[in-house]
């Protein structure tokens, strides 16, 4: 009499493993969650904007009088050209090693590592996306993808953004530290 | 019979039984985790409205009017109640006094503050009177910005405009940490500064996991623009408050 049988070994098991995917599909979606959270802790707070628009401004004391300011300064020697195939997408400047010294007051007071004048939407609708984001530092990867492609455009035109990276360090020994990014249209 | 005809045995029930325990307990790690994370946020998210809201305010104050110098302060130089303090934490009081440049700019003296303070004194009514022990107390994070009509004491200020917020539970500043303007070493004492210096003011604050929720005001010390930090000598404390000079 077959109807009279109770589970099988076989059967406890197909269900345990749906109940134990279904718990991994819940395990996996919790996870993006606190990323995503984590990850909303370290972008682009109000502070890190009013840092960014001093950061453009001394950056742009380096050329006062031009109406170009910002992009003059990224063609100065302090910054390099990032390249992908022959082709310009934006440009770096390692203020964090650098040995100018009015550089130096940005490195150490503001806290910044890196500037960027990129377009994200640029590296990431490109063909050679890959090959361009692997020229920027692995945080700043991140970042830009956070950004996505609707920025860095107006009417289907490429814009450059001016893209900040900080590395607060609070005891000031550098053995612990957070790194922040944050952007400014420019 | 058939060899179906039986039901599970208890091996098989007991062995069920403990695949699924095993995943519940990963299950409810997870949800401790995620309970915790989400308390975390929650006060967190709450912190950062509030610091966004007192960075905003005093950044527009300092980008509009810019600023000749930093200072320490303490409750008798501000309109703060010395009773609205909470008596254990008088001593943490801590404040920052900025001095605005701007000529035409009469309210040209900001206070940025953290005490703890008696949620329920009511300065209006209880002035002096209300038995304040064992009020609740929380600290606050307050920015006032006003003039002086005399002499520098709280009975000739006036406040113009005027911020406070309480922040979390989780907040502790019980500790010794103080507030502290970070610059290179030219840009303190009363020397003009020339090239234009870059400046932050920063006021520690940390959560009882030491997590850091610091105010922390950037700013452009223009051209030729004379500025003062005081106590001038770097790392001196007074008050709570010191200025740093970093050294490139």
């Amino acid at each position: 009499m077959k109807k009279k049988n109770g589970f099988v070994f076989m059967e406890t098991i197909v269900v345990v493993s749906i109940l134990s995917l279904t718990l991994i599909l819940l395990y996996s979606s919790y996870a993006h969650i606190l990323g995503t959270s984590k990850e909303r802790k370290t972008f682009d707070t109000t502070e890190g904007i009013y840092r960014t628009y001093y950061v453009k401004k001394a950056l742009e004391s380096f050329n006062p009088t031009s109406s170009t300011a910002l992009k003059d300064f990224f063609n100065t020697s302090y910054c390099k050209s990032l390249t992908s195939n022959g082709v310009t997408f934006g440009k770096s400047c390692d203020i964090g090693s650098t040995t100018t010294s009015q550089l130096q007051q940005i490195r150490d007071v503001f806290e910044v590592d890196k500037v960027y004048l990129i377009s994200p939407y640029q590296i990431l609708s490109g063909t050679n996306s890959t090959d361009m984001l692997m020229q920027l530092d692995a945080t700043t990867i991140d970042y830009v993808r956070r950004l996505g492609k609707g920025v860095g455009v107006n009417n289907g035109v490429t814009q450059y953004i001016l893209i900040v990276k900080y590395v607060y360090k609070y005891n000031n020994t550098g053995d612990t530290y957070e790194v922040f990014h944050a952007s400014m249209e420019v | 019979m058939n060899k179906y005809n039986h039901g599970t045995t208890i091996i098989e029930i007991l062995l069920s039984v403990v695949i699924i325990s095993l995943v519940m307990v990963f299950l409810f790690t997870l949800l401790v985790q995620v309970k915790h994370e989400d308390d975390d946020n929650q006060v967190q998210s709450q912190f950062l409205i509030d610091q966004s809201t007192v960075v905003e305010n005093v950044e527009e104050d300092i980008t509009d009017y810019g600023v000749s110098g930093i200072s320490a302060c303490n409750i008798y130089n501000v309109d703060v109640t010395a009773s609205s303090v909470d008596s254990s934490q008088r001593e943490n009081f801590k404040c920052v006094r900025i001095n605005y440049a701007a000529d035409y700019l009469k309210d040209n003296v900001g206070y940025l503050m953290i005490y703890k303070y008696y949620t329920t004194y009511d300065e209006a009514s209880s002035k002096g009177t209300k038995d304040l022990t064992g009020t609740e107390s929380k600290w606050m994070i307050r920015y006032i910005r006003g003039s002086y009509s005399g002499a520098e004491t709280t009975n000739n200020w006036s406040t113009a405009t005027t911020l406070m917020k309480e922040l979390p539970n989780d907040i502790d500043l019980s500790e010794t940490s103080y507030a502290r303007f970070n610059n290179i070493a030219k840009s303190t004492g009363t020397s003009t500064i020339n090239p234009p210096n870059a400046a932050v003011l920063v006021v520690p604050i940390m959560n009882t996991s030491g997590v850091h929720y610091d105010v922390s005001l950037p700013f452009l010390i223009k051209r030729g623009e004379s500025f003062t930090c005081s106590p001038s000598s770097s790392n001196v404390q007074s008050q709570k408050f010191s200025c740093v000079n970093l050294t490139t």
